[in-house]
């Protein structure tokens, strides 16, 4: 008790702490990093609330014209429409082929490298040579302008990441809580559906949300197979932007910055990210 | 009626051979136990019978129906894992549940028969907790609770007990003896402990090297066991090796060296000829020791001279080296009228021959 009266009441002159130099530049040097991650990508969203018709930096005056011109106008919500359709087409059957894939790979079987390293060579190969193998082949089975298309590239996307992801939850997946229930009368089904999955659901939601960012976000492998018919948000913004940075671009940027963001923020509820600074 | 037969099972491992044509028969209401050293395959051996591990050879019949290739959901047994395996995200209802649930059976007859079961365990009241807010104990309990109410044709047990303290694991092991006493259930108990082995079984199945070695009573396991490991293993005995000098109807001569010989009752179990080098056991606690002017006479009294003393609570544990040159451990009960000894002295020592267990060596 004295002691700590001692130190908060009268502090003397002797007791006063050096300023901590390094300790100062470190923080100064985190903040600069941050402010380097973050700037590019909140610099758009000020500029898509002017009020002038060009953008300007900084905005001038503040009006949401730009967000009502955005949702009302048929091009822009038909891409909005299309990018939604895919990514969760996307997470859906990316989703519904890892589970499998990932309970598979718990065992063992012949050629499991071989087959791992298949799964997961889209995600390491530059996307322009998909763009440019899937633009070569999407014609040839007759899907060329049909969402599928779209779809089926980023699932090579989609499904690499939750495999990933969900054979990392189960990994932490005790055995024998699945032995448990077998000999409790409970088929495979029943023990993925009353066992591991609600043991893996952060797992399971992390790896959609993922999907969804991804497929939602791309950029290179849509260019190459986007018809107007199934124009996907980014590539419009793309096309928008070669005919004159307009505010309604700045919009659209802010709507899909808002979106990544705010899965951002669930991700991180559900897999905390917390392995990553553990 | 016997309630589980192993035919000759085999298990491998890539080449390793974790289980070796192990045969056993359990009889209804048996409280069977399998005991061995660490690795020599008790587990696999359980896995197999609950069908978690396909054999590679023989055949298993549970009450007389072959199930050897059937799935584990269809064999109707309860396994109790060494960890419990209680689903972290069920309430104990939902863990307790579980196998009513997948029966189909209706919720309300499900909660009566839970609530009924943490009755039977001692826990009632804890339905809507999770497994995570239970202590070991309980968890323990919960996890016994879970396999008995499915009324198994057979419950697997796989060390249950060792991941509790010592007090806990005391009261459990009477706990588990009333609730098997009381519900009468076909019971395979694995462990590597044998003092559980002993204080609970009806009988023990011994294992090493993926082998079983014999199957008795647990006083038949200890006060004479049939191969030179059980002796070594089961309880803490001592070996003096020497050679048959002579055999007669009823007893052998065990000669150590010229002036020291120890007869000891010819045993049908273990036939020795004159010549064989054989190993006698005999159990630490069974020595007696004389002061050593005491007029004893008579056969397998040896002089020796007290090496070392360790205090365990109940008992002093004696280390004496005999005239023979070998060593000989004895416990002795710290009761208050048990003579003392104190480091140096020199005493005599008597081995009953009726406690000694003479095994011939292996070639
Ligand atoms: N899944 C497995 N793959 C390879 N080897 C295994 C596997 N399971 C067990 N073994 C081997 O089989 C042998 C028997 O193992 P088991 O688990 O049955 O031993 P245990 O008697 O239960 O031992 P403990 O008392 O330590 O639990 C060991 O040598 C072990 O290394
Ligand atoms: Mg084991």
């Amino acid at each position: 008790m004295q002691a700590s009266e001692n130190q908060s009441g009268k502090p003397s002159g002797s007791r006063q702490m050096p300023i901590d130099w390094p300790d100062v530049g470190f923080k100064v040097f985190c903040f600069v990093i941050l402010a380097y991650l973050v700037l590019p990508v909140i610099m758009v969203i000020p500029t898509a609330f002017t009020e002038s018709v060009r953008i300007t930096f900084p905005p001038q005056g503040f009006s949401l014209k730009w967000f009502q011109k955005f949702f009302t106008n048929p091009l822009w919500l038909n891409a909005f429409k299309n990018s939604l359709i895919i990514a969760v087409s996307t997470c859906v059957i990316s989703i519904g082929l890892a589970i499998p894939t990932s309970l598979a790979f718990r065992k063992r079987f012949p050629g499991k490298f071989t087959l791992r390293l298949i799964i997961l060579m889209p995600w390491f190969v530059p996307e322009i040579l998909i763009g440019i193998g899937l633009l070569m082949f999407v014609p040839k089975i007759g899907l060329y302008g049909n969402y599928l298309s779209v779809i089926i590239a980023h699932t090579l996307w989609g499904l690499p990441i939750s495999f990933l992801i969900i054979s990392t939850g189960l990994n932490s997946v005790d055995p024998a809580l699945e032995e448990a229930a077998q000999t409790m009368g409970s088929n495979s089904l029943r023990v993925f559906f009353e066992v591991t999955a609600p043991l893996i659901k952060n797992a399971l939601v992390s790896a959609v949300l993922f999907c969804f960012v991804l497929s939602f976000n791309e950029f290179v492998m849509s260019y190459f197979l986007c018809t107007p018919d199934i124009m996907t948000l980014p590539i419009n913004i793309w096309s928008m932007l070669r005919t004159g940075f307009s505010p309604i671009v700045a919009a659209s940027s802010t709507v899909v910055i808002l979106i990544t963001l705010g899965e951002l923020v669930l991700i991180s509820r559900f897999i905390g990210f917390q392995t990553l600074y553990k | 009626m016997t309630a589980l037969q192993l035919e000759k099972i085999d298990k491998y491992f890539g080449k390793t051979k974790a289980v070796d044509g192990v045969s056993l028969e359990v009889q209804e209401n048996e409280m069977f136990f399998l005991l061995g050293t660490s690795g020599c395959g008790k587990t696999t051996t359980l896995r197999m019978i609950a069908g978690l591990e396909q054999v590679d050879g023989g055949a298993i019949r549970i009450k007389g129906r072959d199930v050897t290739r059937l799935t584990p959901q269809k064999r109707q047994i309860a396994l109790v894992f060494q960890n419990w395996a209680l689903f972290p995200h069920k309430t104990i209802r939902d863990n307790i549940g579980f196998g009513l649930k997948m029966q189909k059976q209706p919720k309300t007859d499900i909660d009566a028969q839970v609530e009924n079961m943490l009755q039977v365990v001692g826990l009632p009241g804890f339905e809507d907790r999770l497994p995570g807010q239970l202590s070991g104990g309980q968890q323990q309990r919960v996890a016994l609770a879970r396999a008995l109410v499915l009324n198994p044709n057979l419950l697997l047990l796989d060390e249950p007990l060792s991941n509790l303290d010592l007090n806990t694991r005391l009261r459990m092991r009477s706990e588990l003896v009333e609730v098997h006493r009381r519900l009468g259930l076909t019971t395979i108990f694995v462990t590597h402990d044998q003092t559980e082995a002993l204080a609970m079984a009806d009988r023990i199945a011994l294992m090493e090297d993926g082998k079983l070695l014999e199957v008795g009573t647990p006083h038949e396991i200890y006060e004479s066991p049939h191969t030179e490991f059980t002796a070594r293993f089961i309880g803490e005995k001592n070996s003096l090796q020497g050679t048959v000098s002579a055999v007669s109807d009823t007893e052998q001569q065990v000669r150590f060296n010229e002036d020291s010989y120890l007869s000891v009752p010819v045993s049908s179990k273990h036939p020795v000829q004159e010549g064989d080098r054989v190993t006698v056991f005999i159990n630490a606690e069974k020595i007696r020791f004389f002061k050593a002017d005491a007029d004893t006479g008579g056969d397998n009294y040896f002089q020796g001279t007290v090496e070392n003393i360790m205090y365990l609570g109940t008992s002093n544990k004696y280390s004496v080296k005999l005239q023979t040159g070998e060593t000989i451990v004895h416990d002795q009960q710290t009761t208050q009228d048990a003579p003392k000894y104190e480091k140096g002295d020199r005493l005599q020592v008597h081995l009953d021959p009726a406690h000694c267990i003479c095994i011939k060596e292996k070639q």
